[in-house]
């Protein structure tokens, strides 16, 4: 009965949390675009791309932290075609989402082949951790507290939420629904961007073929778990880390390592499944704003 | 203009020559429109004449395709709604524009809150709301969420909207359109109260009732164009009425004394639940005669859309039993119901009715695909579908270049018809027929309820459900007046009104229960 | 011709036709510039993937050969489609099935062909379905979104057949985990014993044949069968459906549940078919995935997608063959290409249809 005892430590605690940051980032990305109606199922390839940028840049610059940024900027630069695929030219979101990861994990795994010649790069530089915490994990909190804050007690986070719920109500009250919704979507890249950049840099310290293994999926399970609410998205993101801390940390006798590999996943299925009555989706998710006259 | 109307004085505001083109049709066409500061003004027309467009043109929600708007005599351009905000218009919409899960301070402040460098400060705006408020007569609470709130108290927070963005000008698209009379009659209160305080109100509406009790002056459109402008104490609703339609209109549908034949339909103590277990329709009984029509009135929301799904096998009735014809159909599906005869022309034809993206022929058998004139046990029968569509499509008069057209390019009113083309086809013996002339101009109107007039005749049932009280009192011979899920009154059609039934159907007041159960299930007559 | 008929077949050119073509040729650009950077001729690229698949029979061969699992890949998604669902799960749909061909294969090894083959090719389906069905059922009756679901499936197929090939299929001695071989009874024989234009030693085989069986049975099953009618009723409009009495739910998760079975036979081509005859998970890899990005290119269309599923083939052979004589260039450019095209693809028939709007409003 070692195991138990080896589940309740602060270590698996700490790569609970660690584990939790790229799929809670996600989460919250996906919730930015989905309060403006915009479905963002791109945000796995957003995670790989972010991981890539990360890496590339850290180990060209030697700056953990420009690395960083240019995650997050090629977070929103994947965002951005999402968005113009979806807002203005009209398609349809989850194909739009799926295109994106299927040319996200294409690319960054062609690049990594023409720029090293391997799949798989070291990073050279990771962040200093205050109290053996990477900083990018107390602004992951930090970003929680100001998006609750932002969402409900700001104009701009009203007009956000109006718009996701009832497009045509918003239009006829001056407010830009295409605003809005860019908007929404790269902000949403913008986290992604970072929970991928974290991702290389800071958890994994390298970049490989296909690192984000899902978490873009599972974050968006999160935030429907968590009733589209930041915090909401953030406890069931919890939920997932601590799953995947079980898997590298540790072996349970009886049961195959391939069993805990798919532990995230199944949990997914699993959440999915019990969320339904309790959670409910923005009224205009997936729909298109159609201007008449 | 040789008669008076009025117009002796600058107008408020002047549309001259607005025209507007949709895919395929002209909405608007020269028409020249106008408003004088401080009256009530009423803008008629059938569905489809133009009246909406162009009071969504002066708003700026759609832009003109040409034409001229003047605002105390200068030339004004209205791009947007923030553009007409600005010259102290406002709309109320039809359909609402509010956001459900939105609080009523946020829906009425959204766009124009009230905020400190991007902090929303939610006690100011709640302040100036609720003396809004009070200003015209009624009280509100900031905090409610408006998903829980009824849709006359709905309505009022748009107007509040409106009055919150400073309006002079408000414009009110089919405001009556989901009210009780009761209701009608605080909204009249509340406009009348806005024109003592200076307000100008005009108000689209197709019910020449309202024209008459409200309005100072009346502008009548047809087919796109301006057909008059007349004051209200100067014309009639028949003058009105021909105006609107180019024509002598029958106001009402001629019923003849008909045979009642055997029971039809006997459904006792009905209750449907919702997902929550809470009982929408409790209890219901009621029988139909064949050559009978039994009508529900009531305003929407009241059980009827849940009890027609039951009834139809869309959805399952938690207790009770229907016999149909002696067979016991209570938990029969669609398909089923079908088969022994039940007909449904269903309340939302977008929704519920019709596959726009399928064509007329692949419609017509919607329903009835299984049928073995349509269908083998495993391939379809194109070529009997199509025959039988065609002939569909000419007895009906429907409008369409073919039978393999998309049904997304037919007018609504031709939709319909096809609706009532593919149910009665079939030969039904019970009719059930929602709403089923919503949202049509007024020659399918009267087309529909021709042949919803002849079936009776042959000897068919029919259960009406409708929110239109002239077409419930016009076409049934019993009514029954439904609230919060029970029959609360039961009326021969030709000894009531429309003021009475307005009562129950606002719960105000209800016939003895023991009394309206079997006057329901016809075991008592209805005279006296 | 009516001007409504010429309209529709204006729109049905351009949509079916027109769009998926500018998105090749604008890929093909792209992919073109890419290479230019990387120090090669772009055309000598192309031409030479050109004569490498059409140059000879053997090469055309070839092509088939790599082509038809996507088409299984494909009508998974594009099935789905008609019922309104979207299967992100072939990829795990395709190792569930794969595996079930190879235990048929491998366990009965006693059965001639082609009772065998058929068998196997059956099992396929039947493990594909049961992996579709799934997450059909989990949405029926849970709400659960088939995206997720359907993607979450996939991992865990992954890693279940890893589980069972490493641990209970293979033998310990073997370098590669794989399942035993499966009997001669199983094996699908080589387009050249059946066409004889065809080069003897051909991989390309008789799943071809199956893939334009399927085809044809999968147009008419939508187009002329009670079942299709509703299928594509739920998919266009669950209201009316229900209204009609359609079972919007059995008719989803059966939905599911074929199209899972198209993509369970997508690996018959390689186990079954000339070659190791044994199931190796590292060799499928990315099947799945790209047929979404076939099916997209196939219009949702059968038809369509035998097409999209030859080009391909085309840039998968190409790009092994002209690994010989571009080095510069790695292989993994097909990957791009195929992506571009989605994406591109995406947007070229948004701009099609507003083009078409547009004339309607003229009109």
């Amino acid at each position: 009965m070692d195991w138990i005892l080896e589940i309740l430590t602060i270590s698996t605690l700490l790569a609970t949390v660690r584990m939790a940051v790229p799929i809670a980032l996600a989460a919250l990305g996906g919730l930015f675009s989905e309060s403006t109606g915009v479905i963002n199922i791109a945000l796995e390839g957003i995670i790989l791309m972010g991981a890539f940028a990360g890496t590339i840049i850290t180990n060209a610059t030697g700056s953990p932290l420009l690395g960083l940024i240019m995650a997050v900027v090629a977070g929103i630069g994947m965002a951005l075609i999402h968005a113009v695929t979806t807002v203005t030219f009209k398609a349809n979101h989850i194909i739009s989402g799926v295109a994106l990861n299927l040319f996200a994990t294409g690319t960054s795994f062609f690049l990594a082949l023409v720029l090293t010649g391997g799949s798989q790069i070291a990073v050279s530089e990771t962040l200093p951790n205050f109290l053996s915490i990477s900083p990018v994990i107390y602004l992951t909190v930090a970003i929680f507290f100001a998006s609750g804050f932002f969402l409900y007690r700001t104009r701009l986070g009203l007009r956000l939420r109006a718009t996701g719920e009832h497009m045509a109500a918003v239009d006829s009250v001056g407010i830009s629904v295409t605003k809005m919704r860019y908007m929404g979507v790269l902000v949403s890249g913008a986290l992604a961007g970072l929970g991928g950049g974290y991702l290389a840099i800071e958890q994994a310290n390298f970049f490989t073929k296909g690192m984000s293994a899902g978490r873009g999926y599972i974050g968006l399970a999160s935030m429907i778990f968590g009733n589209w609410t930041p915090w909401g998205a953030a406890g069931a993101a919890s939920l997932f880390g601590f799953s995947q801390a079980l898997q590298f940390r540790i072996s349970i006798p009886f049961v195959p390592d391939e069993f805990l590999q798919m532990l995230p996943y199944l949990i997914t299925v699993l959440v999915l499944v019990g969320a339904i009555g309790r959670s409910r989706a923005p009224a205009e998710d997936g729909n298109h704003f159609l201007k008449e006259g | 203009m040789a008669e008076d109307n009025g117009t002796e004085m600058d107008p408020l505001i002047s549309m001259e020559g607005i025209c507007k083109r949709f895919p395929g049709v002209l909405a608007n066409d020269a028409v020249d429109f106008s408003v004088k500061d401080g009256e009530i003004h009423a803008l008629v027309g059938e569905n489809g004449a133009g009246k909406t467009t162009l009071m969504k043109i002066l708003y700026g929600i759609y832009s003109k395709d040409g034409g001229q708007i003047y605002f105390e005599d200068e030339p004004v351009d209205i791009e947007d709604p923030r553009a007409a905000n600005e010259l102290g218009i406002g709309m109320v919409h039809q359909h609402f524009m509010l956001v459900p899960p939105l609080s009523v301070v946020d829906n009425i402040t959204l766009g124009r809150e009230i905020a400190n460098h991007g902090i929303l400060d939610r006690e100011q705006a709640k302040e100036r709301i609720r003396t809004l408020a009070e200003d015209i007569g009624f009280e509100i609470d900031p905090e409610a969420k408006v998903a829980d709130l009824s849709v006359g108290v709905r309505q009022r927070i748009e107007i509040l909207k409106v009055l919150f963005r400073e309006a002079e000008v408000l414009i009110l698209d089919e405001p009556t359109a989901v009210l009780t009379p009761q209701e009608v009659e605080s909204l009249y209160d509340i406009l009348n109260n806005l024109q003592e305080q200076g307000k100008t109100i005009i108000f689209i509406t197709h019910k020449l009732n309202e024209v008459m009790d409200l309005a100072d002056r009346v502008t009548v459109m047809r087919d796109g164009e301006q057909v008059g402008t007349k004051l209200v104490e100067n014309t009639s609703k028949d003058e009105l009425a021909n105006m609107m339609v180019g024509r002598e209109v029958l106001l009402r549908v001629e019923k003849e004394e008909s045979e009642k034949g055997n029971e039809l339909i006997h459904a006792e103590d009905l209750s449907v639940t919702d997902d929550e277990g809470v009982e929408i329709v409790q209890d219901l009984s009621f029988s139909i005669r064949e050559g009978e029509v039994f009508g529900i009135a009531g305003v929407q929301g009241n059980g009827q859309t849940e009890l027609i799904e039951a009834l139809t096998g869309i959805e399952e009735f938690a207790s009770g039993t229907v016999e149909i014809e002696g067979n016991d159909l209570t938990d029969a599906d669609g398909q089923e119901l079908r088969e022994e005869g039940v007909g449904h022309i269903p309340e939302d034809r977008l929704d519920r009715g019709l596959i726009t993206d399928f064509t007329v022929t692949e419609n017509f058998v919607l329903g009835y695909h299984t049928f073995e004139r349509y269908s083998g046990r495993i391939f379809l029968k194109p070529k009997e579908m199509d025959e039988h569509a065609e002939k569909a499509v000419e007895d009906f008069d429907i409008k369409t270049p073919s039978t393999s057209t998309l049904v997304e390019s037919l007018s609504g009113g031709n939709q319909q018809k096809l609706i009532v083309a593919r149910e009665l086809s079939q030969q039904p013996n019970l009719l059930v027929a929602a709403q089923p002339t919503r949202g049509i101009d007024v020659g399918a109107i009267e087309f529909v309820h021709e042949r919803l007039m002849e079936e009776r005749a042959k000897g068919k049932g029919l259960l009406l459900v409708s929110s239109e009280l002239d077409e419930i009192m016009s076409l049934s011979d019993r009514i029954a007046v439904i609230y919060e899920g029970e029959f609360t009154a039961v009326f021969d059609a030709n000894e009531t009104t429309k003021e009475e039934l307005g009562a129950y159907m606002t719960g105000s007041q209800r016939q003895d229960e023991d009394e309206v159960r079997r006057k329901a299930l016809g075991e008592v007559s209805l005279q006296g | 011709m009516n001007s409504e008929s010429r309209r529709d077949l204006l729109f049905n050119v351009l949509m079916n036709g027109v769009a998926p073509l500018v998105a090749i040729l604008i890929a093909f650009a792209i992919g073109g510039i890419v290479i230019a950077f990387l120090g090669t001729n772009p055309f000598a690229f192309f031409s030479k993937m050109i004569s490498l698949n059409f140059g000879s029979m053997r090469g055309v061969s070839q092509m088939i050969y790599r082509a038809t699992p996507y088409f299984f890949t494909a009508m998974a998604l594009s099935f789905a489609f008609k019922a309104g669902l979207f299967n992100i799960g072939a990829e795990g749909q395709m190792f569930i099935g794969g595996i079930a061909i190879a235990w048929v294969g491998f366990t009965f090894t006693g059965i001639p062909f082609p009772i065998l083959f058929i068998l196997a090719l059956f099992a396929g389906f039947l493990g594909g379905a049961f992996w579709g069905a799934i997450p059909g059922y989990l949405l029926v009756r849970y709400g659960a979104h088939e995206v997720i679901t359907t993607i979450m499936l996939n991992y865990i197929a992954i890693a279940m057949v890893q589980y069972l090939v490493q641990n209970h299929f293979m033998n310990p001695e073997w370098g590669i985990p794989h399942t035993p071989t499966v009997a001669e009874g199983a094996y699908a024989p080589s387009l050249d014993k059946i066409i004889p234009w065809f080069p003897a030693g051909t991989r390309a085989n008789i799943m071809f044949i199956v893939v334009i069986i399927t085809a044809v049975i999968a147009l008419l099953l939508l187009q002329r069968t009670r079942l299709g009618y509703e299928i594509r009723a739920t998919g266009l409009n669950p209201g009316s459906a229900e209204y009609a009495g359609i079972n919007i739910s059995s008719r989803s998760i059966m939905t599911m549940a074929i199209s899972g079975g198209f993509a369970g036979m997508a690996t018959a081509n390689f186990i079954l078919g000339p070659g190791s005859h044994y199931f190796l998970k590292s060799e499928y890899g990315g099947i799945g995935f790209s047929g979404i990005a076939v099916g997209l290119l196939g219009r949702n269309n059968p038809l369509g997608i035998i097409l999209a599923a030859i080009l391909f083939g085309f840039l998968e052979n190409g790009a092994l063959g002209v690994q010989l004589y571009f080095p510069n260039v790695p292989r993994q450019i097909v990957e791009i290409m195929q992506a571009i095209i989605l994406i591109i693809l995406v947007v070229v028939i948004e701009l099609a249809r507003r083009f078409l709007n547009r004339l309607q409003k003229r009109g």
